[in-house]
């Protein structure tokens, strides 16, 4: 099971210009594929089109050969988890009663907790490190803990597909590592498919399997980190100087200041 | 092992958030509260003989308990219970604590519907509670166009200042309908206010239906409700339909309201009251929350009207007034603490 952008044009309502432009790519099962890109690249735009929360202008977007448009978003809920940047949550809900969100698309309406509710809920408790906050109110919580928290509530949706929008920011360098290496551990033990926006580009190369550049709502190159980043990505790209090497199974990218111009394809 | 050990955690920390122990004080002070609304009146019923004067219809007390002091309480607990829960719904369709049928013109507009009804039908009765609805739900829908933004939270200013000129408009046709048709229309002062002054067994089936139907609703969608409290993204990415549930949520509450504005007009502050209470207490889920807060509303109604018929006998204030003075200055506290 896969999801396919065919040919995706978003335009935001009111806007004289799309976001996305003939946008097309295949998330392939058990990978992590992180979107990058400048600001206004519309990253988080082709990543809420994945979720079938942005409706395309043109094209489709489909999940093993049917278009979202077509799904109800229960049934989207059970195959696909999509966690925003900032989500909200109401004062005094606890970290339990959160993560038991997640059982919302099993559950046939207005029914009880079954065992494998229970035991989902409790998976995602234990995965994330939750189990001595579970009684606690989230808002009572640190970033990086309230992060986890979250990202229990849709493990426990025990989807086949995860989205991520910018997990990472605004928290601070430990926490920023637990969640990459969080989501690095369910790719590999879970085998969970991950499509991923962010903005460290070190983080990036280090956590997904392939990387999607996006420049100004287009795919301007796609494909396994060694093969895309180098110099020339980051002159085009992020219009900087950079040294771009790879030491120890890690990226480094060596910053030397503006690039003269910026060359638009 | 762990399942075992997890399962006995769930139970201790079920225990530790309180609400077994908070639904049983509750029901046991609405029980209480409802006895001594029914013994306490011009004709004092002792406590201890309630039940014996319920069944004995021979008794010289039976008429007084069972046509005036029943139904009254009765009819007092399904308002409190009603506007409590379409309070809870409110707050959480616009996702703002200060949402409240009363405050926010729901109530009037069930109101000036049910007068029109009223005034213009005056055999068809029957369908006044279903005007009622008409007016809610046309208001409630006219304050989530107005104060609703999608994916943000609702100001607190916008809705607000909404609900008061929804209010306005309403309360104003309202009076001018009451004057105009002086002879067919109720008394305008008790029912703004909100009175349950008069309350018989035909009021309490006239509302009976709506919140049936209102609690009912309520109580199924509880879980979907849960979800909304969080950003429309969030909510949507787990698989909630967001705009239908909210739509759902919002005629329920309408529904509610409406039963209550039928039988007892514009009762105030209950619906803001009561589930900001009862969200401390137990937190902000709606299947503890709902039948919590409808129990809580129940009593703080039973115990207002009892307290409003008694305190300066035998005058009778009407009950709305004796809310707001308990309604106003939280009110005013939850402002100050939301908008700091």
């Amino acid at each position: 099971m896969t999801l396919s952008v065919a040919r995706v044009g978003v335009r935001h309502v009111g806007a004289d210009h799309d976001v996305l432009r003939d946008v097309s790519l295949a998330v392939e099962p058990g990978e992590v594929l992180a979107l990058v890109g400048p600001n206004g690249s519309g990253k988080s735009t082709l990543l809420g089109a994945m979720a079938g929360q942005i409706a395309p202008r043109a094209g489709t977007v489909s999940w093993a050969g049917r278009p979202l448009a077509r799904m109800s978003r229960r049934d989207l809920g059970r195959q696909m988890a999509f966690l925003p940047q900032d989500p909200q949550c109401p004062e005094g809900l606890t970290v339990r009663e959160l993560v038991e969100n997640g059982r919302y698309p099993h559950r046939s309406f207005g029914a009880q907790a079954r065992g494998v509710d229970d035991t989902a809920v409790r998976r995602a408790i234990d995965l994330m490190g939750l189990a001595d906050l579970s009684g606690r109110p989230v808002a009572t919580l640190s970033g990086g803990e309230r992060k986890r928290a979250w990202l229990g509530m849709v493990l426990a949706q025990a989807p086949v597909l995860l989205l991520l929008d910018e997990p990472t920011v605004a928290l601070d360098v430990l926490h920023q590592w637990e969640v990459l290496d969080l989501l690095a551990r369910i790719n590999r033990d879970r085998g969970l498919t991950v499509v991923v926006v962010l903005h460290d580009l070190t983080q990036a190369a280090s956590l997904a399997h392939r990387i999607a550049v996006l420049v100004r709502g287009r795919i301007y190159a796609l494909g396994a980190p060694e093969a895309i980043l180098d110099e020339a990505l980051m002159r085009d790209v992020f219009g900087v100087n950079a040294r771009v090497e790879k030491r120890g199974g890690q990226f480094h990218f060596d910053i030397q200041g503006p690039a003269p111009a910026i060359r638009h394809f | 092992m762990t399942a075992i050990w997890y399962r006995a955690r769930l139970h201790w920390e079920a225990l530790e958030s309180h609400s077994w122990f908070w639904a049983s004080t509750l029901g046991a002070s609405a029980v209480t509260a409802a006895l001594f609304a029914a013994a306490i009146g011009p004709v004092a019923v002792p406590i201890g003989e309630i039940g014996r004067v319920l069944f004995d219809e021979a008794h010289e007390l039976h008429a007084v308990l069972w046509e005036v002091r029943v139904p009254r309480v009765v009819g007092g607990a399904i308002v409190g219970a009603v506007l409590a829960t379409a309070g809870t719904l409110m707050q959480t369709v616009v996702r703002n604590p200060l949402a409240d049928p009363g405050l926010l013109g729901v109530t009037a507009g069930a109101g000036f519907a049910a007068l029109l009804a009223i005034i213009f039908f005056p055999a068809a009765t029957a369908w006044v509670p279903a005007a009622a609805f008409v007016g809610s739900l046309l208001t409630v829908s006219l304050l989530m166009g107005l104060a609703w933004r999608p994916g943000r939270a609702g100001g607190p200013l916008r809705l607000l200042l909404s609900g008061v000129a929804i209010q306005a408009v309403f309360f104003a046709s309202t009076a001018m309908l009451s004057f105009v048709f002086a002879d067919r229309a109720p008394s305008f002062a008790a029912f703004v206010v909100g009175s349950l002054n008069g309350l018989g067994w035909q009021d309490v089936r006239f509302a009976a239906w709506p919140a049936a139907i209102g609690f009912f609703g309520a109580l199924l969608g509880a879980r979907s409700f849960d979800l909304l409290l969080l950003d429309d993204t969030s909510a949507a990415g787990v698989g909630l339909a967001v705009r239908q549930t909210r739509m759902f949520a919002a005629a329920f509450a309408a529904v509610l309201a409406a039963g209550a504005v039928s039988i007892a007009g514009l009762v105030g502050f209950v619906g803001l009251v009561v589930p900001n209470a009862m969200r401390l207490l137990v937190g902000p889920n709606h299947r503890t929350l709902l039948p919590l807060a409808a129990i809580a509303g129940a009593i703080l109604v039973v115990v207002a009207d009892t307290a409003a018929r008694s305190w300066l006998a035998p005058l009778e204030l009407p009950v709305g007034a004796l809310l707001a003075f308990v309604g106003g200055p939280y009110f005013l506290y939850l402002l100050w603490r939301r908008l700091g």
